[in-house]
């Protein structure tokens, strides 16, 4: 199997180095400067804008957990009916594009007080409590009750139980989530371009003003240095200082949730808080899709634009959006999945880490990296369709080799053994034993990768298109556009986008 | 000691127990026998308050403890296996309820090191619940659950899953344990051989619901 | 197993489309690519005519907002990624002039970026509307101004740019200083301020005044929801600074040929007739005619305020890093 294994590994390697490593590597080459890298960390300037990522961040985090762990308790320790649903409706920001999670945030505070701290607070939280709930909840699925149940006869009060039982159980992977979270928070751009304020600005925000509006890439450069450092400190620091994790107690029956002793009301007041969070923007985009601001009435304007030939004002109907952003988000989940398995599989301690860089990469860099890295033949492919859904699944493959990994290692020895005395090859052995066990992983890293292809709007934003404009670029776009059709449009498109989503979401 | 009368408990739309009492005399063991599924733990979980009651009374010493809280009734509660702390060692494990009643490390170590004289584990302090044996680990349990010398034991299958040589040495550990520490205790267990070895009164499960 | 290999005939075919439709759009030269930046929309079938005189068809690439295709067209100079680029503004030409971005370029369209009024809002409270920059800064229109921050938006540069050019070199700074005084609001781009902060817009908004366009006005009207016969907006003509898009030919391209006539096409009677509606621009061509909600409703000061695109790239930075070091 080792030799294989090896083999395996080529795969990935080749497309990370070719459509990651090559173009990022480009970029730092030509644009690294060290006298305007010395520049950039003195001024203080930049000082307070890498502050404010970074306290934004810790604080998202904090915000997130406070709503988040709650809710991701409610729904992994208690079953009650409709928690299918519900599940989907928090589970349905993550993958959305943060144009249709910012303008409902925008949608709900009023208008002339809905940017700064607290609406960015609000969206980041409501991007990241799928993670919460995504990470912690099979953990917390898997802590034996009779734990907890040994405990509270023994007179630990449900707050005791909590620290002495359940966060011990829990805190690797809320360790885990919070790092994910101030990552994606550390380096928000759509959110903080939208809802910031013009006074509240990221690194990543500020790279792009940097690289785009003053031209100056060595800035930008020297800023994505500095923000992979400070990511790099942040994760050793966290790394270093959680624990190994104990290991897994066996699956139980969620208890009912007329049968627990837990108060319906923490039950439902944990849920209802996360579910405002999460709905209310959603909701409020739902209301704006169908009510006009200007006019002060009722209008179904904009979901009749969507059937129209053109959206108003652009080249291009609501149909061809979502099938160009349906079509990628498939293509990059048939890139990324497979070769995120053969990572996984291929168990490359090296090869595990490259993978994990598109993380911490600005879409800036990567950006510029692919326009000058694929501009001559015959690699001339930046302006080629297909790079966009290639450039998609470099920017998932951190997620989906992470969802696939704890799925891979968790099958038992064994079983491999088992099958191998029974006459199986290594290969017929993984696509018959190995292959139907991290199914529901599989299909865990399909939707992740399809979903960051949905939202991205970073490095694509740097990337050519000829027809091929998706859902993201596209309500931008019309809410760009002067005139009330256009805002209509924008908000029946990003609607339509939050029903699916959550009709997907409560599925999956 | 104990009295639970007319007791109800539901799972959603599934009855598990209707209009059971039962009487548990102060110092007596007492077994409850039933096959699997009788509802036998359920009715161990609803005398110790982990779960919610549809109907019925429950009383300890003639106290209405019906919705007092698990952590308040002080009761024993030994698990069918497999519920020791992960992340405490075995003197932690033994302790824990003892530090929950705020009581000095003093009197826990005391308490801790005469427990686990008892249970003829005295070196094994340290160690993880995971190096454990099975035996080993049922007897930590009977231990935690006697540190806070609660009034009520109950034991929910305690014997379940050990090869017959641990099952018996552990049998005889328990009943030594139990008359040692004289508390009142009830084992349900779906042996009815087990159930005559250790206790005064055996009782069929299904004797206890009564008709309406 | 047999999901696996679904995947790999997929995997492969997409792979084996990609590369016939990158060799079938290399090899022929009778397709002609029009960089642009993402709002170009123009009519369609405007292409039509054009390729019936010269038998090429237009590809329209679309490369982001107006700065991001700068940014792309600066660090692809030389070997671009396409044949013509349309719109390049007077805030940007500097820079692609120096990087030498464009080897012939021309200006294709014209608009303003000016101060528009709500027209109910100064009605109902029989408020006279500012007719110039120095009203702004008078204590009955405090609070009242929302405008964008020029350095991450165009219409928020435009306004800081013609401020300079009516106050000079020395005194703008001091004008900013007031307008803060005054309590300006400042939004993050030109959609929070025109959707979210005034009042036109918004039943919740509270700015009656918003840094937008001249063109703005009629295009409420073409892109209202329910028809309306009159705009809701004004135009403060005094503030418009003059923004001019230019198009050209990029360096590089081994089109030259069929580039040329297809800026020629472009600054056509034809298609710069087409423009005022798709794009809300006014056509440089004196021959076009404007469409009639345009005549009406479009602002086109005689006397605009205007600025040489090379002294906006030379003093760009500094007048930036002063104006954040004002409002930060």
């Amino acid at each position: 199997m080792t030799r294989s294994q090896h083999g395996l590994a080529a795969a990935p390697w080749v497309f990370l180095g070719v459509f990651f490593v090559a173009p990022v590597v480009m970029t730092l080459a030509i644009f690294s400067d060290i006298t305007v890298l010395q520049e950039t960390i003195t001024n203080s300037f930049f000082i307070k804008i890498a502050w404010f990522s970074l306290w934004q961040a810790m604080l998202s985090v904090v915000v997130t957990l406070l709503i988040g762990l709650p809710a991701t308790w409610a729904l992994s320790r208690v079953s009650f009916p409709g928690s299918q649903i519900l599940r989907g409706i928090l589970s349905a920001p993550f993958v959305m594009p943060a144009v249709v999670v910012a303008s409902g945030v925008l949608a709900v505070l009023p208008a002339d007080n809905n940017t700064g701290l607290i609406p960015i607070l609000w969206a980041h939280a409501m991007f990241n409590i799928s993670v919460v709930l995504r990470i912690v909840g099979p953990r917390w699925e898997l802590l034996d009750q009779r734990l907890e149940h040994a405990a509270a006869t023994l007179g630990a009060h449900p707050m005791h139980t909590f620290r002495h039982i359940v966060w011990p159980h829990i805190k690797n992977s809320t360790m885990n989530a919070a790092l994910l979270i101030f990552i994606y928070c550390f380096t928000s751009f759509g959110v903080i371009v939208i809802v910031g304020g013009f006074q509240r600005r990221t690194m990543e925000a500020e790279i792009f003003t940097q690289a785009i509006r003053l031209g100056d890439t060595s800035t930008a450069t020297a800023l994505a240095v500095t923000q992979i450092a400070m990511i790099g400190l942040v994760f050793t620091i966290v790394r270093t200082r959680s624990g190994r994790e104990i290991s897994a107690q066996h699956i139980q029956r969620r208890p009912p949730l007329s049968s627990t002793t837990h108060n319906r009301w923490i039950v439902w007041g944990a849920i209802a808080s996360a579910v405002a969070v999460v709905g209310l923007p959603l909701v409020a985009t739902l209301w704006r899709s169908i009510y006009s601001r200007s006019t002060q009435s009722f209008t179904v304007s904009g979901w009749e634009s969507l059937l129209d030939a053109r959206l108003p004002g652009m080249a291009y109907s609501a149909t061809e959006v979502l099938t160009n952003s349906a079509m990628f988000a498939l293509l990059a989940a048939l890139v990324c999945v497979p070769l995120s398995l053969a990572a996984v599989v291929s168990n490359n301690r090296f090869l595990f880490f490259v993978s994990s860089l598109p993380v911490v990469v600005s879409a800036a860099t990567l950006g510029i990296g692919l326009i000058i890295t694929f501009d001559v033949d015959p690699i001339a492919w930046r302006s080629q369709w297909w790079l966009l859904p290639v450039v998609h699944a470099v920017i998932a493959f951190p997620l989906t080799t992470r969802t696939l990994h704890p799925a891979y290692t968790a099958i038992p020895t064994s079983l491999r053994h088992s099958a191998t005395v029974l006459g199986a090859s290594p290969l017929r052995t993984f696509f018959h034993i190995e292959i139907p066990i991290m199914k529901s992983a599989l299909w865990r890293a399909t939707g992740l990768s399809a979903a960051v292809s949905l939202g991205e709007f970073g490095a694509t934003s740097f990337l050519s298109r000829s027809g091929t404009t998706t859902m993201p670029i596209a309500i931008s776009q019309l809410m760009g556009t002067v005139g009330q059709a256009p805002q209509q449009a924008a908000f029946a498109l990003s609607a339509t986008f939050i029903i699916v989503t959550i009709g997907v979401m409560s599925r999956a | 000691m104990l009295k639970v009368s007319h007791l109800s408990v539901s799972y959603g739309k599934e009855k598990i127990l209707t209009n059971v009492s039962l009487t548990v005399p102060t110092g007596s063991t007492t077994a409850i026998v039933g096959p699997s599924g009788s509802g036998k733990s359920t009715l161990l979980h609803a005398i110790c308050g982990l779960i919610t009651i549809e109907s019925g009374q429950i009383f300890i010493d003639d106290i209405d403890v019906t919705s007092t809280p698990a952590h308040r009734r002080n009761i024993g509660l030994v698990s069918q296996s497999g519920d020791l702390f992960p992340t405490m060692t075995v003197r932690e494990n033994i302790e824990f309820g003892l530090r929950m009643d705020k009581a000095d490390a003093d009197t826990r170590a005391m308490r801790s090191d005469f427990l686990l004289d008892l249970i003829s584990l005295a070196e094994y302090g340290k160690r993880m619940p995971d190096t454990l044996s099975g035996g080993q680990a049922r007897r930590v349990a009977v231990a935690r659950a006697l540190a806070r010398k609660p009034p009520l034991l109950v034991m929910d299958e305690p014997l379940t899953g050990l090869d017959a040589e641990t099952h018996d040495e552990l049998a005889t550990d328990i009943k030594r344990l139990i008359a040692e520490t004289a508390t009142t205790a009830i084992i349900v267990t779906h042996d009815l051989d087990e159930a005559k070895f250790f206790a005064d009164v055996v009782i069929d499960i299904r004797s206890l619901t009564e008709p309406e | 197993m047999k999901k696996i290999h679904l995947i790999a005939v997929l995997l492969g075919s997409a792979i084996v489309a990609a590369s016939c439709t990158s060799s079938s759009s290399e090899n022929t030269t009778t397709e002609v690519t029009l960089v642009a930046y993402d709002s170009f929309t123009p009519e369609e079938g405007i292409f039509d005519a054009f390729t019936e005189q010269t038998g090429a068809t237009v590809k329209v690439v679309t490369a982001g907002d107006t700065g991001t295709m700068v940014s792309k067209a600066i660090l692809t100079a030389g070997n671009p990624e396409g044949d013509v680029m349309w719109g390049i503004d007077n805030t940007f030409l500097s820079r692609a002039q120096d990087a030498n971005v464009l080897s012939s370029y021309e200006p294709v369209d014209e608009g303003d970026i000016c101060v528009n009024y709500d027209k109910e809002w100064f009605n109902e409270r029989a408020i006279a509307v500012p007719t110039s920059f120095e009203d702004l800064v008078r204590p009955e229109y405090a609070g009242l101004l929302t405008v964008q921050d020029p350095v991450n938006s165009s219409p928020g540069l435009g306004f800081l740019l013609g401020t300079i050019a009516h106050f000079g070199d020395n005194n703008w700074e001091q004008y900013w200083r007031a307008l803060k005084d005054n309590k300006v609001n400042m939004a993050p781009d030109w959609s929070s301020a025109y959707y979210e902060a005034f009042s036109a817009s918004s039943d919740t908004g509270k700015y009656p005044l918003v840094v937008s366009y001249g063109s703005s006005p009629p295009a409420e009207v073409v892109f209202a929801e329910t028809p309306i016969t009159e705009p809701t907006t004004g135009v403060i003509e005094a503030t418009c600074f003059r923004q001019t898009e230019y198009v050209g030919v990029l360096r590089g391209t081994k089109n030259t040929e069929l580039a040329e006539k297809l800026v020629e096409y472009l600054l056509g009677k034809k298609f710069q007739e087409s423009m005022p509606l798709t794009l809300f621009v006014f056509p440089i061509n004196k021959d076009a005619i404007l469409p009639e909600v345009f005549e009406k409703f479009a602002v086109r000061p005689a006397n605009p305020l205007l600025m040489e695109p090379k002294k906006i790239e030379d003093n760009r930075e500094s007048w930036l890093d002063t104006w954040r070091g004002l409002f930060s």
